[in-house]
């Protein structure tokens, strides 16, 4: 039976426990109630496979993502190539969640308590052939992620590698399959 | 931290070489070892005129440290200096590929 369980030592080593054992969705103690209940919504939809809620202070120290990934490795989700395009594009997408979504550009240093405060939701979600990963955040909406999103991803093979400005958003709209953004811009979803 | 640094010096190389997993987490690491990096470069007059790094134990780079490599480019070509990335693993290679830095870096299989 999983369930949702709350962490309040060590947040960011007890939420890699409970999603290696997979029978958790864990949510770090000191989120307020909209993380409990997102939790909860994902511990009852039997699609998804691994999730968590953490807050940008633990999630600055290190990540769970290799802890869910090798969650869905165990269950055989994903095969070795998709697996190691889905570290790159998650790391690119709680990358995109943290530093411009909860810390609103500010170098971690320059971010205040209530910054850091701030969660982040990793959520993998079987859908078909194919998984879908949603990365939720909730500082201000990622204004025109979408767009950006849509003109990384048609950027041509003779883009200037000398101009790396939005080369994150470049990996992950050319290395999944499909990617949505929904939330005023404070959830990004990306299939591989 | 979870990407390990260790800079050594031979005849006129600087090398560079990492350990580990490159992502934000080590967000102000990468601007520290770019202005070590340069400063040394600087430092030598002109005897060090090659900046090598060495990615044959990094699992994965991301779009940050991407941008680092960028930015060690253009200030090594400042003091004079080229720059080349060693070795890089399967895996990062191809991603050094779809971002096409071949273009603008030495990349020594």
């Amino acid at each position: 039976m999983r369930h949702v369980v709350r962490i309040d030592t060590e947040p960011l080593q007890a939420a890699i426990g409970w999603l290696r054992r997979g029978d958790a969705v864990p949510v770090e103690a000191g989120l307020g109630a909209a993380w409990q209940a997102r939790a909860a919504g994902w511990r009852d939809d039997p699609a998804v496979d691994s999730a968590c809620c953490l807050s940008t202070s633990s999630l600055l120290g290190g990540s769970p993502i290799e802890a869910m990934l090798d969650r869905l490795e165990t269950l055989g989700r994903l095969t070795q190539d998709r697996l190691a395009t889905a570290r790159l594009v998650l790391v690119e997408a709680l990358a995109n969640a943290v530093l411009h979504g909860n810390l609103e550009d500010r170098a971690p240093r320059d971010g205040t308590a209530q910054h850091h405060a701030r969660g982040v939701g990793l959520c993998a979600r079987r859908d078909g052939e194919a998984m879908a990963f949603s990365i939720v955040q909730e500082g201000p909406g990622l204004a025109g992620l979408a767009a950006r999103l849509s003109a990384a991803g048609s950027r041509g093979d003779t883009a200037d590698p000398l101009e790396p400005g939005g080369l994150g958003l470049f990996l992950i709209a050319r290395l999944s399959a499909r990617w949505a953004v929904d939330e005023d811009g404070r959830r990004l979803t990306i299939w591989l | 931290m979870t990407i390990d640094t260790q800079l050594q010096t031979e005849t006129n190389r600087l090398i560079v070489t990492f350990r580990g997993t490159m992502t934000f987490h080590d967000y102000g690491a990468s601007d520290a070892l770019l202005d070590r990096v340069v400063d040394q470069i600087g430092a030598s007059n002109g005897a060090i005129d090659l900046l090598v790094f060495d990615l044959a134990e990094v699992d994965l780079i991301d779009s940050h440290w991407l941008g680092m490599f960028v930015r060690a480019l253009k200030r090594a070509q400042e003091k004079g200096a080229k720059v080349a990335l060693r070795r890089p693993q399967p895996s990062v290679r191809r991603l050094l590929d779809l971002v096409q830095f071949g273009r603008v870096f030495d990349i020594q299989d």
